[in-house]
C-alpha cells in the first residue's frame, strides 16, 4: 500500500502463529510467581541451562560452537583471552617469536597437574597438537594448523617450540583459541577421550548423561585461583521457552541463549540479571559480485542496497531490539580491527534510488535472497520489503541450514544470501580471508586492495599493527559495499541476581571460573 | 516362517531407504569442518569416514557389520551408534507407555460413558474434548502445562528426566491427541455394538446395564480400540520429538532428529533399524492380543 512502511507489513508477518503463541506464553500472566533468587541447589553449585546436547567432550576435535560451553571449564590452554578478547598467558609463562617468524617458543608453568594427577610437560603439548593434526581424529581444528606446522620440538620438559612452514600472523591467537592441552597418555583412544576427557581445567568431568546433563566437579589441584563453585552442572534444555521457565522457577541459575522475544519481559522481572552480549558475529547479506552482467557487480547498486535498509528499524522489529547497526564486515567487538569513526550506512531510500539510476537500473531489478532457517524468516522478509520500496524485488529462498551451507561452500548461493561469521580467536583474519581473499571458502567478492592488505596481515604481528591493517580493510569493505551490512549479533543471558557472573564479550565461550554466589 | 522373512525384508528395505536418503540430504563434512577447510581437507575427512567409496560398497559393509551388531561409530558422539540409540529407548518407551496408559485411562471410560448416554454430560463434554484434543498440538499443551503447573503454581518441575514428577506433564501432553482419538473411537464402536442384536437379546434376558456395557458391548468393540491403541503407540513414539524437546526428555526421537540435522549417518541408520524392529514387535504383540480376544483370528491364517 502507498505510504506504508516496509516494516509495517513485515511486522504483520514477523511472528507466525507459533511464535506469537510462544511469546504470549513467555509474558507474565496474572498470578505469575516471580523468579526464585536462591541457588537452584546450594551456594557451591551452579546449574546452567544450555540449548544443545553434549555429544562429544573432545574439545580438540569438535567445532568451537559445540565446545564453547565446556571448553574453558574442563580444559586449559597455553594462552587464552580475557573477558574482552585480549590475549593473556595461562599455562605458558612466556612466548618468544623467532626473528624469521617461523618458530614460536612457549615456556610452560611448572608443577601444573592434570585431572589424573600427572604433571604437565612439553610432551603433552606436543601430543595435543599432533592429535589435532592426525587426519583419523577428524579434528575441526586441523585446517587451521596443518598448512602451517612443520614440527614440534620439546627441548626440555617446560619448553615447547612450534616450527612453521610459512609465516602466520595469527598463530598465537590460534594457539590460544584452538590448542586445548590434554595428557599424552590419554589421547590414545579418541572415543574414550570424547566421553571422559582429562585436562587441566578448574573442573573435571563427573558424569556425562547424553540428552540430559553434564556434571563437573571442582578440581582441587587446579593450578589457578580456586573457583568458588564446587559443582558445575549443565542441564540440556533445548526448548528456549522451557529454559526460561526453568530459570523462573529457580530450577536453573543461568539460562543461556534466551530467545529474543523473551528479553524484554525478563528484564522487567525482579530477581534476574539479563544481558545481551555481542558475539563479534556480523549479520550481513553476502553478495556475489563477480558476474559481470549481474547488477551486484556495480558498486552503486551494492551501496543502494545498503542505503535502502533501515537497520535500526529491522533490529527493533525483527530482533526485538537486540542488535546494533553494522558499519562494515568486521565486528567492532574484536579488541582491535575496528575504526570507531566508521558509521553504518544511513537509511536513505532517495539516495538508493539515485544510485540505482546512476548504475543503469532506474526501475530496480529482480533478484533472489537465500535465507537459512537458523535465521528468522522475518529478517529476510523485512530486507526484501525495504528493497522493494526502491524497486529491487528479491524472491526469498528459504531453506534448511545444511542445504544452505552446502550451497555456500560450493559458491552457489548466488546472487545473495543472509549469513554471519563467528569468532573464536578474536582476530578478523579468518572471516575476512574466508569471504574476500581469492580461494577463500566464501569468497564471492574480490578487491585487489583487500587482497593486498590480507597478504600484508599474514605478515603483520601485534594487536596495534594488525588493527591498523584491518581498519583499512574495514573501510574499503564499507565504502565498496562488499556486503549489505545488517547488525552485530548478540546472545542473551539471564541469571539470578544473587550470582556474580558476567558473560564473555565477543564470543559464546562460557567462563565460570570467577562466578560466585553473593 | 513367512512372517519372519517378511519382517527381515522390511528391516532391510527400511535400512536401504534411509541409507540412500540420508546420503542424498548432504555431506556431513560441510558441518564437521570449519569454513576455512579446503576441498582437500574435506576429501581427507570423507576418506576417514569411509564415504569416498561407492555407495554399494558402503551399503554392503553396513550390512556385513549389521550382522555382527556393529552399526558404526556416531560422527557426533564418537561412540558406537547402536548402543547409543538403544540407551535412549527406555526413556522414550517410558514416555510413550505412560502417555498410552493416560490416553486409555481417559479416552476409553469417557467414550464408554458417552456411548451409554448419548447427549448426556459425558457425551457433550467428550465432544468438546475430542475437538480440542485433536486440534491442540501436544507441544503447545506442554508449554501451557509448564506455564500453569510449574511457573505459576510451582507444583511440578518444568522439565528434565528423573522421578515420576518429571513424567506427569510430558506424558499428559503427549497423551492429549491419542486420548481424544480413543474417546471418539470408543464412543463410535460401543454405540454400534449397543445397536446389535446380541445386545438386544442380552437386555431381553435381563442382563444388567453394567454387564451389557462392559462384558458384551465393550468386549465386542475392543478389537478396533486395541488396533488403534497399538498403532497410536508407534505414533506416540515417533511424535514424541516435540514433547522431548519441550520437556528436555532424553528420548530416542530427538536423538534421531538431531542426527538427521547433523547428518550423523550412523545414528540415523541405527535409529531407523531399531525403530523398524520395534514397530514389527508392536504389530506382533497386537496380533497376539487380538487373537486372544477373538477366537476367529488365528495367527498366520
Amino acid at each position: 500500500m502507498p505510504g506504508e512502511s516496509p516494516l509495517d507489513r513485515a511486522s504483520l508477518r514477523r511472528r507466525p502463529l507459533l511464535g506469537g503463541l510462544l511469546a504470549g506464553l513467555a509474558a507474565p500472566w496474572p498470578g505469575f510467581a516471580a523468579a526464585t533468587p536462591a541457588p537452584a541447589v546450594d551456594r557451591e553449585t551452579l546449574v546452567v541451562g544450555v540449548e544443545k546436547d553434549f555429544q562429544s567432550l573432545d574439545g580438540l576435535v569438535v567445532a568451537s560452537g559445540d565446545s564453547q560451553r565446556y571448553a574453558w571449564s574442563v580444559f586449559d590452554t597455553l594462552s587464552s583471552f580475557d573477558s574482552a578478547g585480549h590475549l593473556v598467558l595461562r599455562l605458558a609463562t612466556d612466548v618468544a617469536i623467532a626473528p624469521d617468524r617461523l618458530s614460536y617458543t612457549y615456556r610452560l608453568r611448572s608443577g601444573v597437574k592434570f585431572h589424573n594427577g600427572a604433571t604437565m610437560t612439553s610432551r603433552d603439548v606436543k601430543a595435543s597438537l599432533e592429535y589435532i593434526l592426525r587426519p583419523e581424529n577428524r579434528s575441526s581444528r586441523r585446517p587451521f594448523f596443518a598448512p602451517f606446522v612443520a614440527g614440534i620440538d620439546t627441548p626440555d620438559d617446560l619448553t615447547v617450540v612450534f616450527r612453521l612452514t610459512q609465516e602466520d600472523g595469527v598463530f598465537v591467537n590460534k594457539i590460544a583459541g584452538y590448542l586445548l592441552i590434554a595428557p599424552a597418555d590419554h589421547l590414545a583412544s579418541a572415543s574414550a577421550f570424547a566421553q571422559a576427557p582429562v585436562s587441566l581445567g578448574a573442573w573435571r568431568v563427573k558424569s556425562l548423561k547424553p540428552g540430559r546433563a553434564l556434571e563437573l566437579e571442582r578440581f582441587e589441584d587446579y593450578w589457578g585461583p580456586k573457583p568458588a563453585i564446587r559443582n558445575l552442572v549443565f542441564r540440556v534444555i533445548p526448548e528456549p521457552g522451557s529454559r526460561v521457565a526453568a530459570l523462573r522457577t529457580g530450577e536453573i541459575d543461568i539460562a543461556v541463549v534466551v530467545p529474543l522475544p523473551d528479553t524484554k519481559a525478563l528484564r522487567a522481572e525482579p530477581g534476574l540479571h539479563v544481558l545481551a552480549a555481542p558475539m563479534a558475529s556480523p549479520l550481513h547479506v553476502h553478495l556475489y559480485t563477480e558476474q559481470p552482467d549481474s547488477p551486484l557487480s556495480r558498486r552503486e547498486v551494492r551501496q543502494a542496497l545498503n542505503y535502502a535498509i533501515d537497520e535500526r528499524a529491522i533490529i527493533d522489529s525483527v530482533l526485538d531490539g537486540v542488535g546494533e547497526p553494522l558499519a562494515t564486515f568486521i565486528s567492532r567487538y574484536y579488541p582491535y580491527s575496528t575504526d570507531p569513526a566508521l558509521a553504518p550506512y544511513p537509511y536513505d531510500p532517495e539516495k538508493a534510488q539515485a544510485l540505482l539510476k546512476q548504475a543503469g537500473y532506474p526501475g530496480g531489478f529482480a533478484t533472489k535472497l537465500y535465507s537459512p532457517n537458523d535465521q528468522p524468516v522475518e529478517l529476510a522478509e523485512a530486507i526484501a520489503a525495504y528493497w522493494e520500496q526502491v524497486g529491487v524485488k528479491a524472491a526469498i529462498q528459504r531453506m534448511d541450514y545444511e542445504s544452505w551451507l552446502k550451497l555456500m561452500n560450493a559458491h552457489k548461493a548466488e546472487p545473495m544470501a543472509i549469513t554471519q561469521s563467528t569468532n573464536t580467536i578474536y582476530d578478523a583474519v579468518h572471516p575476512v580471508s574466508g569471504h574476500f581473499y581469492p580461494g577463500g571458502p566464501y569468497a564471492d567478492y574480490f578487491n585487489p586492495e583487500v587482497k593486498a592488505l590480507v597478504d600484508d596481515v599474514n605478515h603483520t604481528y601485534g594487536a596495534e599493527a594488525r588493527g591498523q591493517v584491518f581498519q583499512k580493510i574495514g573501510r574499503i569493505l564499507h565504502d565498496d559495499a562488499s556486503s549489505v551490512f545488517i547488525s552485530e549479533l548478540y546472545y542473551v543471558y539471564a541469571w539470578k541476581q544473587g550470582l556474580n557472573w558476567s558473560p564473555q564479550i565477543g564470543s559464546g565461550f562460557l567462563d565460570f571460573r570467577a562466578a560466585r554466589w553473593a | 516362517m513367512r512372517r519372519l522373512a517378511g519382517s527381515v525384508a522390511t528391516i532391510l528395505l527400511a535400512s536401504l531407504v534411509i541409507f540412500v536418503l540420508i546420503r542424498l540430504v548432504g555431506d556431513p563434512t560441510h558441518l564437521m569442518l570449519p569454513p576455512e577447510a579446503t576441498d582437500d581437507d574435506r576429501a581427507l575427512l570423507r576418506q576417514e569416514l569411509g564415504l569416498d567409496r561407492p555407495m554399494v560398497v558402503q551399503y554392503a559393509t553396513f550390512l556385513f557389520d549389521l550382522l555382527r551388531g556393529d552399526m558404526g561409530e556416531s560422527f557426533s558422539y564418537r561412540q558406537p551408534a547402536l548402543p547409543l540409540v538403544i540407551s535412549m529407548l527406555p526413556p522414550s518407551l517410558m514416555l510413550a507407555g505412560a502417555a498410552m496408559l493416560m490416553a486409555v485411562a481417559l479416552g476409553v471410560p469417557w467414550g464408554l460413558l458417552a456411548a451409554y448416554r448419548p447427549d448426556g454430560w459425558a457425551d457433550r463434554t467428550g465432544r468438546v474434548f475430542a475437538v480440542l484434543g485433536q486440534s491442540g498440538p501436544p507441544f503447545f499443551v506442554g508449554l501451557l502445562l509448564i506455564r500453569l503447573l510449574s511457573v505459576n503454581w510451582r507444583l511440578l518441575p518444568t522439565s528434565g528426566y528423573g522421578d515420576v514428577t518429571h513424567l506427569v506433564m510430558p506424558a499428559f501432553a503427549l497423551s492429549w491427541y491419542s486420548a481424544a482419538g480413543l474417546l471418539r473411537l470408543t464412543r463410535a464402536s460401543v454405540t454400534e455394538a449397543l445397536r446389535s442384536d446380541y445386545i438386544l437379546t442380552a437386555r431381553i434376558k435381563g442382563v444388567s446395564d453394567r454387564a451389557v456395557l462392559l462384558r458384551h458391548a465393550l468386549r465386542n468393540a475392543a478389537l478396533p480400540i486395541i488396533t488403534f491403541t497399538s498403532s497410536q503407540f508407534g505414533i506416540l513414539l515417533g511424535s514424541a520429538v516435540s514433547i522431548e524437546a519441550v520437556f528436555a526428555w532424553p528420548g530416542f526421537g530427538k536423538l534421531i532428529v538431531d542426527a538427521i540435522s547433523q547428518l550423523d549417518y550412523t545414528v540415523v541408520q541405527a535409529g531407523v533399524v531399531v525403530a523398524a524392529v520395534l514397530f514389527i514387535a508392536i504389530n506382533l504383540c497386537t496380533d497376539i492380543l487380538c487373537a486372544a480376544l477373538d477366537p476367529r483370528i488365528r495367527l498366520g491364517s
